[in-house]
């Protein structure tokens, strides 16, 4: 039996969900890594397991985000955590 | 035991995307397991689909006669860029050149992939065979201009989206249903089951596939941040986390110096000196004419016991100094290892044959897990629910998928038999490849119109993947000589007997393939007391219309 449709959302908030899996969980996954990677004894760790844990923290935020009931607020939850970790980076870089 | 499950919501959400990512992935996922799992043992067929290299009797290379033919050949090849020359080994009789072109006048450099003849020096870049390379292109979609390896990445980043959701749709039941295989019902539930099994068991198999798949083809997408932010735009310090050849600087104003005798000298040494405990894959050079030139040499390990196998020496090839040895146990840097064992993990070169064999079946299953999803997609929707034009469509869906999934096989085992009758020459590999690739599009239009259901394509598969995977030995035999019965070479014979038991277990298969469902059925699940046995009182043609192997037009029988 396929899921229920009653639990599915419209149509556009299904592509706002859809486009904040791809690249908003893209952004945060790219920010939340050089976050990591701006402490210099862990930049070499970092960088070299991103190769592995970059698509695990990109897909996983790609399956949560589906669970948010506005595509809107997820959209600006990935942008303020995006933003976060990008600023921690600048100011400790 | 029952794990804790999610909320109606969150569980219909995790269904439908594991539904959505699943239909859209699975013939793409198909083709790339399905290709992949006989790119496995490209090195091993080698020789089998390469006649002229079963004979070659290697010798030593000679590596300054191997820069000098390459200069005399390629007047314009850039020995001072990065040159990649692989080694000529008994399973692989062949040089690797992989370099720099600056054609006359040109401002960009152009890549060339060539090869030599590792006696007579003699250079190419026409291959005289290609059924490993198509295949392994096919792996990742390379034969699609541009967007392929694009396609085949995201195709691996949403594999691992859509195995994640997989088990969370099944977290609830996770430890009751692992291993408990059923043979029970309609083909619906069967599928369901088998598509549950087989997808929990091979999870770590194809959870590491999805993220090393998306590591090799989108690790530009990873690196890019990092490169702009941390190492100035220059990824070759990225590079060099991985590879130690790529931290060596050099000097693009150094003065002109022929290093071609130095060449030779630098190998010989690393030959002497580790030669006996390991072999020398490949070496890659940089600024052979100019006078800070460097021959960064790779080598594996002889003992088998080892994982990450692996080492790397450089000498500066003025003086013969090591610019630095990051050989097994001697300054080896772990991150040098984990790219390493990615490599290891995504090639089974790691266990010898009995991993490659291993690693096979897994991908078998994992197609498996492909094919079911689409079967339970289809019947999931065979019902009141969805109007006839809405379950007419779903099944031209299904049919479609299946014959480009299912058609596979015989195109590969027709790839294999034209290969060695196909004649030699300039077009020899264009002429494979488009045998093959024409063929498998004949055959997929043929098995869509097909009359009846899903059943007919498997049984036209199956048929025409037996009949070709016979042709394979006989092929060889006819067009070689070398019958497999008494040809010395390993990989000779055993990719005929390979293709010769295929050949059996197809119409085998043909032959047993029962036009009715199973009557009897048994349950073996695992719980907590031990395992039961239940075995169901006979039904007689329990058919349903449209199951998924049952004629769809005609029903039960």
């Amino acid at each position: 039996m396929p899921a229920q449709t009653k639990y599915l959302s419209s149509r556009g908030q299904r592509a706002l969900k859809t486009t904040a899996a791809i690249l908003g969980a893209y952004l945060v996954s790219a920010s939340f890594h050089l976050m990591l990677g701006v402490m210099p004894f862990a930049r070499e760790i970092v960088v070299v397991l991103s190769g592995i844990s970059f698509f695990m923290v990109w897909a996983g935020l790609m399956v949560v985000g589906f669970l948010a009931r506005n595509g809107w607020k997820l959209w600006a939850l990935y942008l303020a955590l995006t933003l976060i970790f990008g600023t921690i980076t600048w100011i400790l870089k | 035991m029952k794990l804790k499950g999610f909320g109606n919501r969150t569980y219909n959400i995790f269904f439908h995307l594991h539904t959505v990512s699943g239909i859209v992935l699975a013939v793409a996922l198909f083709v790339i397991f399905f290709a992949g799992a006989f790119t496995l043992f490209k090195s091993e067929f080698y020789l089998w689909e390469n006649p002229a290299a079963r004979t070659v009797k290697l010798q030593e290379t000679d590596l300054a006669e191997v820069v000098t033919r390459l200069q005399q050949s390629l007047t314009d090849f850039d020995l001072d860029d990065d040159t990649y020359i692989t080694f000529a080994r008994p399973e692989n009789p062949v040089i690797g050149i992989y370099g720099h072109i600056k054609p006359e006048g040109a401002e960009e450099e152009v890549h060339y992939a060539g090869k030599m003849n590792p006696v007579t020096y003699a250079v190419s870049d026409k291959a005289e065979s290609t059924v490993g390379e198509t295949l392994y292109k096919l792996h990742y979609f390379a034969q699609i201009p541009f967007a392929g390896m694009w396609i085949a990445g995201f195709v691996s980043l949403f594999f691992i989206f859509a195995t994640v959701t997989g088990v969370l749709v099944h977290w609830k039941n996770m430890l009751t249903k692992f291993w408990a295989f059923s043979f029970q019902g309609t083909w619906k539930q069967i599928w369901t089951n088998g598509h549950t099994v087989f997808g929990l068991l091979g999870l770590p198999y194809q959870f590491m596939y999805a993220v090393t798949g998306a590591f090799y083809l989108l690790l530009l997408l990873v690196l890019l941040p990092a490169v702009m932010v941390f190492y100035e735009g220059k990824p070759e310090k990225v590079y060099a986390l991985a590879y130690p050849m790529y931290g060596v600087e050099y000097n693009e104003q150094a003065p002109v110096f022929d290093h071609t005798a130095n060449l030779a000298s630098a190998y010989r040494k690393v030959r002497q000196q580790y030669g006996a405990a390991y072999d020398i894959l490949a070496v890659q050079t940089h600024h052979v004419h100019k006078e800070d030139g460097v021959a960064n040499f790779r080598l594996v390990s002889k003992d088998k016991s080892i994982f990450a196998s692996n080492g790397y020496i450089g000498y500066r090839l003025k003086d013969g100094t090591e610019l630095y040895n990051a050989l097994l146990g001697k300054n080896k840097k772990w991150t040098y290892a984990i790219v390493e064992a990615i490599m290891h993990l995504h090639f089974a070169s790691f266990g010898g044959l009995v991993v490659k064999g291993l690693y096979f079946v897994m991908a078998l299953f994992s197609c498996f897990v492909f094919v079911s999803g689409i079967l339970i997609w289809k019947e999931a929707r065979d019902n009141n629910r969805y109007t006839a034009s809405q379950k007419d469509f779903h099944r031209k869906v299904t049919k479609v998928f299946l014959a480009i999934c299912f058609t596979l096989f015989p195109a590969i085992a027709l790839l294999f038999s034209t290969e060695l009758p196909m004649p030699g020459g300039e077009n020899h590999v264009f002429r494979v490849n488009t045998v093959f690739f024409v063929s498998w599009l004949l055959m997929v239009l043929l098995a869509m119109v097909l009359p009846g259901s899903e059943k007919a394509i498997t049984r036209f598969s199956l048929l025409t993947g037996g009949f070709f995977s016979l042709l394979v030995p006989l092929v060889n035999g006819l067009s070689t000589g070398h019958w497999f019965w008494k040809t010395p070479l390993t990989q000779v014979w055993a990719t005929d007997v390979f293709w010769l038991v295929s050949g059996v277990l197809s119409f085998s298969v043909l032959q047993f393939m029962r036009p009715v469902p199973p009557r009897e059925a048994r349950v073996f699940s695992m719980d907590r007391t031990a395992m039961q046995i239940t075995k169901k009182p006979r039904k007689r043609a329990k058919a349903v219309s449209g199951s998924a192997f049952g004629d769809s037009a005609g029903g039960s029988r």
